[in-house]
């Protein structure tokens, strides 16, 4: 569910196995030894997830062109129209806009078909103008 | 840039605002601590500030929400897979190693196939033979180091090794990413264990039958997808 992907959780449990049994002769606890493992199992998803999303850019999402002058009032309201979206649309949306992904990229990502991608932008895309216009509505009133 | 709908002007520059703040993303363990609602506030906020401007992040947060759901409870067989672990990884003490030495094993079956027999001959209350099996799964390490003497050394493997830890070590450069090919299978990237050039690589019994095999590394430059260096590890089995 994590990976999205069953070959690819397949390896990584692979590695949580192998680092629990190299880990376990130095922190094993009977009474933490589930959510320890639970612990490594989620670091080791949330490590191979950044590893991919590292290869896709070659190298650290850091380094963006920032030259483009930015207006952080308006970026707070991005935010909070953002934060009134379905989890898929606001991923989508940031991963496009504010992470610069393209289609095949967050289709990697997320592990949908291109399909997804796009219906998932497109739905965002006419929410997110919906609340826009009607936080611009309720603050000129 | 054409972002369709969504950048008229003053939204570009809302967006080109977030781009300025989105930062480094937090490691792991912060992100797993931030899900879980276990950080102190000054750090969840800060974490928090980075999620709600990051793709990347806010996908996986939204995943380890989910995550804890299915390990509610424990799953079958849950006891006994901790316990296996353990027994494989803590010395068991002196008087329990000897009870699985191989010796005692045949002692005691010699021990009951005698009492299997004698019976018969001298007729006692009968009592049903236990059945013990003695299921024990084991990773048998392979130094891959000592191949480096030119010769394919031997590595003797029991049946009762169900899985092969590769392991050896290399000079590595913390810009560059490593594949490993088993016998000429598919690449698979691989990191090391302690970021130091320690590798360890798990691999089923059942892919790695008796003969030579040939374990190849080739460091990749991520950038120019070249390969700077590759390795070759050779070994029987």
């Amino acid at each position: 569910m994590f990976l999205r992907d069953a070959i690819v959780a397949e390896d990584v449990a692979a590695d949580v196995f192998l680092k629990t049994f190299v880990g376990l002769r130095v922190q094993y606890r009977p009474q933490h030894f589930k959510p320890w493992l639970l612990t490594l199992a989620k670091h080791q998803c949330i490590n191979h997830v950044k590893q991919a999303v590292e290869r896709l850019r070659g190298g650290s999402a850091d380094g963006l062109d920032f030259a483009r002058p930015g207006d952080p009032t308006v970026a707070i309201d991005i935010e909070s129209v953002l934060g009134h979206l379905p989890a898929p649309q606001r991923i989508a949306i940031k991963l496009f806009y504010v992470n610069r992904y393209s289609y095949e990229e967050i289709g990697e990502i997320q592990g949908w078909t291109s399909k997804e991608v796009k219906s998932h932008l497109q739905n965002a895309r006419r929410r997110f103008k919906l609340l826009w216009d009607r936080a611009a509505q309720g603050t000129e009133t | 840039m054409n972002h369709g709908e969504l950048e008229p002007d003053p939204l570009d520059a809302g967006l080109n605002a977030m781009r300025a703040r989105l930062g480094e993303c937090p490691g792991a363990s912060a992100l797993a601590d931030f899900a879980a609602g276990s950080l102190p506030s000054e750090e969840a906020e800060r974490i928090g500030a980075h999620v709600s401007l990051c793709g990347i992040c806010d996908s996986l947060v939204e995943r380890l929400r989910s995550f804890d759901e299915p390990a509610a409870g424990n799953p079958p067989g849950w006891a006994d897979a901790e316990g296996h672990l353990r027994a494989r990884v803590f010395p068991r003490p002196r008087w329990q190693t000897m009870l699985l030495h191989p010796a005692m094993a045949y002692g005691l079956a010699l021990a009951a196939v005698v009492v299997a027999i004698v019976p018969r001959r001298h007729p006692a209350p009968a009592t049903p033979p236990a059945a013990t099996a003695i299921a024990m799964e084991s990773v048998r390490t392979i130094d891959l180091d000592l191949t480096r003497g030119g010769e394919d050394p031997r590595f003797a493997v029991g049946p009762g090794d169900k899985f092969l830890l590769l392991s050896f070590v290399i000079d590595i450069h913390p810009a560059l990413h490593y594949t490993a090919s088993l016998d000429g299978g598919p690449m698979r990237e691989v990191v090391s264990t302690d970021g130091k050039g320690n590798f360890a690589l798990l691999f089923s019994r059942d892919l790695l039958g008796a003969g030579r095999h040939r374990l190849a590394v080739a460091e990749l430059d991520p950038g120019s997808g070249k390969t700077e260096r590759r390795f070759e590890f050779a070994f029987q089995l």
